[in-house]
């Protein structure tokens, strides 16, 4: 299936948009399209992990990675809606159903690329991810078995709480070390409970999100954001600590107020620091000291939705300003003519290339979370223009 | 009073307005504090903030050739340049001010410069007047009597920082004026009296900095005259009422000229702060 076709702005009755609108849309359709072209790369089931010469000589293409694939649901389902298209919607829920294809009777889901002849052990961070996918395709569908899908995995995200820790211990991507980013595990657990309303779901989401609230240091750093204990952390995985603390903050409620502070915080540190150096560093440590040498582009992209998050909350205009100059940042780093399709419309993990973050490669996540930030980004611009007229 | 002016560029109108009209006022104007163009610090903070690109346009309109007419010049410069043929100031450059009224020209890589610093002390300052030339610390804040009286083109506390007028005019208020004694905080320092810039179709943003400036350079001008008389008491700021404002984002700069065009931004209201409060960030 091709999607180039798509209509960036198609059916919105909205101001003229501004010329960076235009590029923005532009960008994003291209992203799109090559989230398209990842799945098509793995015959329809799932979204290839990354697109690299290097890692892969042959195919160019990883194997599928179920973990983003789940994420990539709601971006193209939300995608349909912004341009226009339906087939995006009908690739994603497709994807749903692949998804559920890989669960366990026990409600996990499997970690790691899809690559070799047994399927992945199962992965706490994994889970939750997918879930965003199932809940995304239940919300688009009302079809049930998505939530249901969803609501297994996360009684099994929740049974899986260690008691004498109040964190995952087990199924994690590193033995042993159970990282701050699980934050945004228990975001997707609370969008089942906001939709099933099973208490112990919630419970022990919060319980985790208290415990990783206990991590966080005066400066908004948070130990353990990163991969692991001893490295600077990635705007990557700061970026998906802080939207956990949001988003959970955001559902919670009132209950949830000690949660957004944690989120605002963090974003704050790291606000300051891209309109005091000019960008965003590639990684920071626990004293918020910078590897400025590279950019993850990613995590630049997962700010700039965090950002924007945060002003459609309180309005802060600042935030807004940061979020779209992480945005143009990337966008002057994607191709938009290569005449190499897998490279055309991709993210990079890192600028310049050969930075520490994904080196060489094309992540399907970097391109997710970049269209979900140009449509977030076109949002706030058209609401500012109707401000206008 | 002994009056000293900073400045961040040789060709700088609001600089040479301010010396020429302060001396006109009765005031003894022995000092100009000239911070040099190129310094490295300075390359790089202005690299940082607004990209190669601006930073080259901002380096060309600060050093290239002075317009001669209001006319000739980019609509930031005109309204200065109005201004300056209004009050039948020739000069055009802030070496023919200084010479015009005698002050000399004490010039430092940075205005924070021990030797400038000195030279406020050895001249008996009572009172600095910024009109650029980077961020000052203590010691030469506190090197003259009264302090250093700066034009903050927005709001204070509401609207510290960079850009503060655009930023008002996005969030629907309208642009003001403040004057306010400088200290060690951004836009922090007690405030004298704030100047409503008059409500009106802005033909774009560079329009809205220069108007901004004259109703600065008036601000300041009234400013030296009631500090001498002791006719204003300086009210100070709570640092956490206030939020800090960088430079604003290209797209939103784009949203505002539309705006501006639409005729909107003159429909704004009268100064109050229209944003929500924003629990737990960090402002400075």
């Amino acid at each position: 299936m091709t999607l180039t076709q798509a209509t960036p702005g198609a059916g919105r009755p909205t101001a003229k948009p501004t010329e960076f609108q235009t590029r923005l849309r532009a960008h994003a359709a291209a992203a799109a399209d090559w989230l398209v072209r990842s799945i098509e790369a793995c015959g329809g089931s799932g979204s290839a992990a990354y697109y690299s010469r290097l890692f892969r000589p042959t195919r160019g293409w990883a194997p599928p990675y179920p973990e983003t694939t789940g994420y990539i649901i709601e971006t193209l389902i939300d995608y349909a809606g912004f341009s226009g298209d339906a087939r995006y919607a009908e690739l994603a829920v497709r994807q749903a159903d692949w998804i559920i294809s890989l669960q366990d009777p026990d409600g996990a889901l499997p970690g790691r690329l899809l690559g070799g002849p047994t399927k992945p052990p199962p992965s706490i961070f994994n889970t939750g991810q997918m879930i965003f996918g199932l809940v995304a395709a239940h919300e688009h569908t009302g079809e049930k078995r998505f939530i249901d899908a969803a609501h297994l995995a996360a009684r099994w995200l929740a049974r899986g709480v260690d008691e004498r820790d109040g964190c995952w211990t087990r199924h994690a991507y590193v033995g042993g070390y159970s990282p701050a980013y699980y934050t945004r595990v228990c975001w997707p657990m609370l969008e089942v409970w906001s939709r099933v309303r099973e208490d112990e779901i919630r419970a022990q989401a919060v319980r985790v999100l208290e415990t990783i609230l206990g991590w966080q240091q005066p400066n908004g750093a948070v130990r353990n954001w990163a991969f692991s204990a001893a490295a600077p952390a990635f705007t990557h995985t700061i970026a998906y600590t802080m939207r956990g603390f949001q988003e959970s903050g955001r559902l919670l409620g009132g209950d949830g107020d000690r949660f957004n502070q944690a989120a605002v915080r963090i974003g704050e540190a790291l606000r300051r620091s891209l309109e005091l150096r000019g960008r965003l560093a590639g990684a920071y440590d626990l004293d918020l000291k910078g590897r400025y040498w590279y950019t993850c582009l990613t995590g630049n992209c997962q700010l700039a939705l965090n950002w924007m998050r945060l002003c459609e909350r309180w309005d802060d205009r600042r935030l807004l300003s940061a979020a779209l100059k992480a945005l143009e940042f990337v966008m002057k780093r994607q191709s938009l003519t290569s005449s190499n399709p897998a490279v055309r419309g991709a993210i990079a993990g890192s600028a310049p290339l050969w930075g520490r973050y994904l080196t060489l490669r094309y992540p399907n996540w970097a391109a997710k979370f970049f269209v979900d930030a140009c449509m977030l980004a076109d949002r706030h611009l058209v609401r500012l223009l109707e401000d206008a007229r | 009073m002994r009056i000293a002016v900073t400045c961040g560029y040789p060709r700088s109108l609001h600089t040479i307005a301010l010396l020429h009209r302060i001396a006109a006022r009765g005031h003894a104007v022995p000092l100009c504090l000239r911070v040099r163009v190129l310094g490295y610090k300075r390359l790089r903070a202005y690299l940082r903030q607004l990209g190669w690109r601006k930073a080259l346009l901002r380096a060309r309109q600060k050093l290239g050739r002075p317009a001669r007419s209001a006319a000739e010049a980019p609509s930031e410069l005109a309204a200065m340049i109005e201004y300056l043929d209004q009050h039948k100031i020739a000069s055009r450059t802030v070496g023919a001010a200084c010479a015009a009224v005698g002050a000399r020209e004490c010039c430092a890589s940075s205005l924070n410069d021990a030797a400038v610093i000195q030279a406020v002390r050895d001249e008996k300052i009572d009172l600095v007047v910024y009109s650029g030339g980077g961020i000052l610390r203590k010691p030469l804040i506190e090197a003259s009597a009264l302090g250093v009286l700066n034009a903050h083109g927005g709001a204070l506390p509401g609207f510290r920082g960079m850009n503060a007028s655009e930023w008002a005019l996005l969030y629907g208020v309208r642009p003001v004026v403040t004057i306010h004694l400088i200290d060690a905080g951004i836009d922090t320092g007690p405030i004298l009296f704030e100047r409503a810039l008059p409500a009106q179709d802005w033909r774009g943003i560079p329009h809205l900095r220069g108007v901004g400036t004259r109703v600065g350079v008036e601000g300041l001008l009234d400013a030296v005259d009631a500090l001498a008389a002791g006719t204003v008491q300086p009210r100070p700021q709570r640092r956490e009422d206030g939020r800090q404002f960088f430079v604003m984002a290209a797209p939103l700069v784009e949203v505002l000229e539309r705006r501006m065009s639409a005729g909107r931004a003159a429909l704004c209201g009268a100064g109050e702060l229209v944003y929500p409060e924003l629990p737990g960030l960090t402002r400075s």
